[in-house]
């Protein structure tokens, strides 16, 4: 049985894809498996803490990531490694 | 050799205490549940090397052998912790009792620590196994013949404070930023 990933390791993955650049939040649904509507509201609670950015132009809606989320990507990389090697994740 | 013995047990709790803060601090910037049961760990871990040390530092045998006890005992919490956190479910709660029945500090702080260390990988498994056989060295020493238990206790205490620090270094290091 597949263990289900912790709220944590999402947010990792999250910051980790949009490390690459902007994307949109449907791609960024599937390259991170998760629910278009559970990746929005994510979104939306990581966008108030000034992690990511929504931006849309028209219907086109896009995320990227700020300087303190590339901070705390960094941060995350670290802590997530340790509490792996710990088995905590 | 007690002053170096001071010194390594006090750089473990120092370590200990820094990746506890680290992840307080990345869960105060988060607000994520997932990190504040393994800083609960680390916090007692650190708490645990600080009795280590005071241990050591009293000449009182009383005052002295409390904190000893305290060390495997802060090391069970610790180290349930984490398997809270592992687990996650509400199975782990009903067999909490019973592992609370088997409160023998150093048989437990042993099995526990085993246990965190067969799902660890890399070099965390290996310090968490040289810890945990540590714990079962002090548990043999004090039930074996009276001259043999100073002999055992000070290798057991040896490898503990060793493995502790090297875990705590090496663990710390991983998160540490210049």
């Amino acid at each position: 049985m597949t263990k289900k990933r912790s709220k944590l390791q999402i947010i990792y993955n999250i910051l980790e894809t949009l490390m690459q650049g902007e994307i949109n939040p449907t791609k960024l649904a599937t390259l991170v498996n998760m629910p278009y509507d559970r990746l929005m509201d994510l979104l939306e609670e990581m966008n108030e803490k000034g992690l990511v950015i929504i931006s849309s132009s028209g219907k086109v809606k896009s995320v990227g990531i700020t300087s303190k989320g590339v901070e705390l990507y960094e941060e995350l990389k670290k802590v997530v490694e340790l509490l792996d090697e710990y088995g905590l994740l | 050799m007690s002053i170096l013995l001071i010194i390594i047990e006090i750089v473990g709790f120092l370590s200990f205490l820094y990746i506890a803060l680290k992840l307080l601090i990345t869960y105060r910037k988060l607000m994520v549940q997932d990190l504040l049961l393994p800083s609960t760990s680390f916090i007692f871990l650190s708490i645990s090397q600080l009795c280590a040390t005071l241990s050591i530092i009293y000449n009182d045998i009383r005052i002295s052998t409390s904190f000893y006890t305290a060390t495997a005992s802060l090391a069970i919490v610790a180290f349930l912790v984490m398997i809270i956190q592992k687990q996650h479910s509400e199975e782990m709660y009903i067999f909490t009792p019973y592992i609370a029945l088997l409160m023998i500090p150093d048989v437990v702080a042993g099995i526990l620590s085993t246990y965190i260390a067969i799902q660890a990988s890399g070099y965390t498994k290996i310090l968490l196994l040289i810890l945990s056989s540590s714990y079962y060295l002090r548990a043999v020493s004090v039930v074996v013949g009276v001259e043999i238990t100073p002999l055992l206790l000070l290798i057991a205490e040896l490898v503990r404070s060793i493995s502790a620090v090297a875990l705590a270094i090496y663990s710390s290091a991983k998160v540490f930023k210049l």
